[in-house]
């Protein structure tokens, strides 16, 4: 009970506390990742981690939703083409290469499985180190907010080819199933707190059913975010809501994610903690200097943080194929984002000052 | 009325119970973690008791009554969506939610009103203590010779199950009555007896209780009667003020010094409370109205703190509400439904002339003596937690008092809402709202 009490109180003066060391460091893009260093810390108490895991299912729903809701058809038609090939690209480029990178350098095929994961790039601190003047500057902003969009179209790509057929048709179900369920619920006239609190039952009935059914719940929540997006009238305040509680719940999500997976101490975690950080540190540099991109305009760190929907995704390939590979690979992953992230912000900001 | 909504209503609630059953059913048939269970519960719970809340709102029901319906109907009492493994799990929700109702009581407790119906609160208690407690020793020493209930048979035992059915009438439920206050956002003197009485009578419930446990071991002969329960108990209760004292104190700094993202201090504020109070033992409803009750008078953060709350009581609310009504359990009733009936209808007898005479007597205002009696009708976390340690302690007669006390609490916890928001309304407090307010 004591372990309980002191993990809720160092829980507590975390979070009130690191964001105003990091804002008063004028480095707030940080924020975020301190919460997976204290997660990592925590692990080594005996606190149910069991019984914590299937709380790792509705945070993932919440960011599909999140990143779903943010999907409009009808801008996304106005874009011009190159945009969509552009992102397209990335993702789909940056993420093979990466898989090979990595199985050339760990001899170690099975590892290749987080290369996609490693392929977003942080809008949170793009946007926070670019401003949005100017149509250089909003053209790379408008390339790095889309890109979330094409890597989870290639993440449920990649589940539908690799997956059992029956896990592809729960997946279209469920997605479908709940859209429609979610979007006449929410036509139903609600005060913005009751808004909120049935979107909070949607995402957790619909990322324990995936749980139950060994789905993404990252993947089924986007595609539901994405039919509410473009159907429902009311997803504007839908999505303020849930943006307005975001600290919190990324704090409470990456805290999960430090505790459940933990840090080992032995020479395999090292090892493929630094090659992840080689390979996706040196091919992300590389695809940010290629010139088709027009990202090369601006320095090069400011694209090295991948960002939380790297980790969701991450933590999604984790939950589903937990038991076919070591936890240290995920612990490994996760520091090589986290390193990448410190990357990104602080040599963002050297250059910023310069 | 608004049909529409409330046909509207009907099928969203239909249309999730049939999603729900077919994820059940399907998920019978892959393999997946127990733990996962609980979770997939509460979100169908969410959803399908704040879809019933605002349909009971929308029939002139408090919310909570539509929360507690759901969890009832989708519990194991009756659908058995919820299972009582899932409601075993889900428990600790329920205990930190606790914990945040109390800090609201406090929160709502002026102490410029306290001291304006002092009279009144000091006199409707005493009354209630005497008269509710006296009245339902006689009648069930008297119902229990006569009628006899399997379990509960011999002079002794009946003399011990009726004292603890006293204890029983005298208690309420504080999370009921702040629920229906916080929803009906209720304001003025009528409110504030209401809730000046259940503060104060949550404290002298525990000790009539420790008092009467002193007696029932002294009369079973378990032990000789003596003072060191009584003693025991009075420390925990005057440790736990202490405590709610200190941790009041706390919360002001961070509303001082702090003062960020109130609403999600308040749910770690809560959560930490529980905590604190498990750890060191104390009494966690006490502990947190008192330190919502410090903030509220004797700092200028009161309105944050309250802002905090009312930002974040709908959620804990319906989750709250909707585990309590799958916890009730309705199997026993029908072997004692002659004696839970008669010991609801006397219970609502008591707490009614009691209460006419304690606001008479002390001066209260027509709309007290009428209608406060409304406010004290509800039982449940406290009176359940009496029947568990009675149970514990003498499991032969405690047992069968036990289905007894759950009984009563069901019928008290669908009843007492009701007709407290009747009560609220009839004394001018709060308007009617429809369902679409909520």
């Amino acid at each position: 009970m004591f372990t309980r009490l002191f993990v809720i109180i160092a829980v507590a003066v975390a979070y009130f506390s690191f964001s105003a060391i990091f804002k008063k460091r004028k480095i707030s893009t940080f924020v975020g990742m301190e919460y997976l260093i204290l997660g990592f810390l925590l692990s080594k108490f005996p606190l149910g981690q069991g019984l914590l895991k299937p709380l790792l299912y509705p945070f993932l729903g919440w960011i599909g939703l999140l990143i779903g809701l943010e999907v409009d058809f009808h801008y996304l038609k106005e874009l011009p083409r190159h945009f969509l090939t552009k992102a397209a690209l990335w993702a789909v480029g940056l993420t093979m290469v990466m898989a090979l990178g990595l199985v050339l350098l760990t001899g170690n095929p099975m590892l290749s499985i987080f290369a996609l994961a490693l392929a977003p790039i942080s809008f949170r601190v793009t946007s926070h180190f670019i401003p949005s003047r100017g149509i250089d500057n909003r053209t790379v902003l408008f390339f790095v907010s889309i890109l979330p969009f094409f890597i989870l179209l290639l993440f449920a790509g990649a589940q539908a080819v690799t997956l059992s057929p029956l896990s592809t048709v729960y997946m279209i179900c469920f997605s479908t199933l709940f859209a429609i369920f979610s979007r006449a619920l929410l036509s139903l006239n609600h005060k913005p707190e009751g808004l909120l609190l049935v979107l909070i039952g949607v995402i957790v009935l619909l990322s324990e059913t995936c749980a139950v059914f060994q789905i993404s719940p990252l993947t089924v929540s986007f595609f539901a975010g994405v039919y509410l997006a473009n159907t429902c009238k009311k997803c504007d305040p839908i999505y303020r809501d849930i943006a307005a509680d975001e600290k919190p719940l990324y704090m409470l999500f990456l805290l999960l994610v430090g505790m459940l997976s933990g840090i080992p101490d032995n020479p395999e975690f090292l090892f493929s903690s630094l090659s992840i950080i080689l390979i996706a540190g040196l091919l992300r540099f590389v695809f940010v200097k290629v010139p088709w991109f027009n990202l090369k305009t601006h320095p090069w760190a400011y694209f090295m943080a991948p960002g939380g929907l790297s980790i969701a995704i991450g933590t999604d390939i984790w939950i589903q194929n937990g038991g076919t590979f070591p936890a240290a690979w995920f612990s490994s992953f996760l520091v090589a984002v986290m390193i990448l992230q410190a990357i990104g912000v602080m040599a963002g900001k050297m250059g910023d000052d310069k | 009325m608004n049909w529409r909504a409330i046909g509207s209503l009907l099928l969203n609630i239909i249309a999730i119970s049939v999603l729900f059953f077919l994820i059940l059913t399907g998920s019978s048939t892959v393999s997946h973690s127990a733990a996962i269970a609980p979770y997939l519960a509460l979100g169908f719970l969410i959803i399908v008791a704040y879809l019933t809340g605002i349909l009971a709102r929308e029939l002139g029901f408090p919310a909570l009554t539509g929360n507690l319906l759901a969890g009832i109907v989708f519990g194991p009492s009756l659908l058995g969506f919820i299972t009582k493994s899932n409601i075993h799990s889900l428990e600790f929700i329920n205990t930190i939610a606790l914990s945040f109702i109390a800090l609201s009581a406090g929160g709502e407790l002026k102490l410029k009103s306290l001291r304006e119906n002092a009279s009144v609160i000091s006199g409707i208690t005493l009354s209630h203590t005497v008269l509710i407690f006296g009245g339902t020793l006689v009648a069930m020493v008297s119902f229990l010779n006569i009628s006899g209930i399997q379990g509960i048979a011999g002079s002794r035992i009946i003399w011990m199950a009726s004292i603890v059915l006293a204890v029983v009438a005298v208690a309420k439920s504080p999370a009921s009555t702040i629920a229906v206050i916080n929803e009906y956002k209720a304001r003025g003197p009528f409110t504030d007896v209401v809730l000046g009485v259940t503060m104060v009578k949550d404290v002298v419930v525990l000790l009539i209780f420790a008092v009467s446990m002193g007696i029932i071991r002294g009369i079973s002969g378990a032990a000789p009667f003596s003072l060191s329960f009584l003693f025991h108990t009075f420390g925990d209760i005057f440790l736990s003020i202490g405590a709610g004292l200190v941790y009041g104190g706390l919360m002001i700094l961070f509303y001082r010094f702090v003062a960020r993202e109130i609403t999600v201090f308040i749910v770690i504020a809560a959560f930490l409370a529980n905590e604190l109070a498990s750890f060191a033992g104390l009494e966690q409803m006490l502990m947190c109205m008192i330190a919502g009750f410090v903030v509220q008078n004797f700092s200028r953060q009161g309105a944050l703190m309250i802002e905090g709350i009312e930002k974040s009581h709908l959620p804990i609310y319906v989750i709250f509400f909707s585990i309590a009504g799958a916890g009730l359990d309705f199997s026993y009733f029908g072997s004692v439904y002659i004696l839970v009936t008669l010991f609801v209808l006397l219970r609502v007898g008591l707490i009614f002339f009691s209460t006419f005479l304690g606001a008479k007597l002390t001066g209260a205002s027509p709309a007290i003596r009428k209608f406060a009696w409304t406010g004290f009708l509800t039982n449940a976390g406290l009176t359940l937690s009496i029947a568990i340690i009675v149970e514990k302690a003498f499991p032969d007669w405690g047992r069968p008092l036990k289905s007894i006390i759950i009984s009563a609490i069901a019928i008290n916890q669908l009843v007492g809402p009701v007709l407290f928001k009747i009560g609220l309304v009839k004394s001018g407090e709060v308007r009617p709202q429809s369902g679409r307010d909520r």
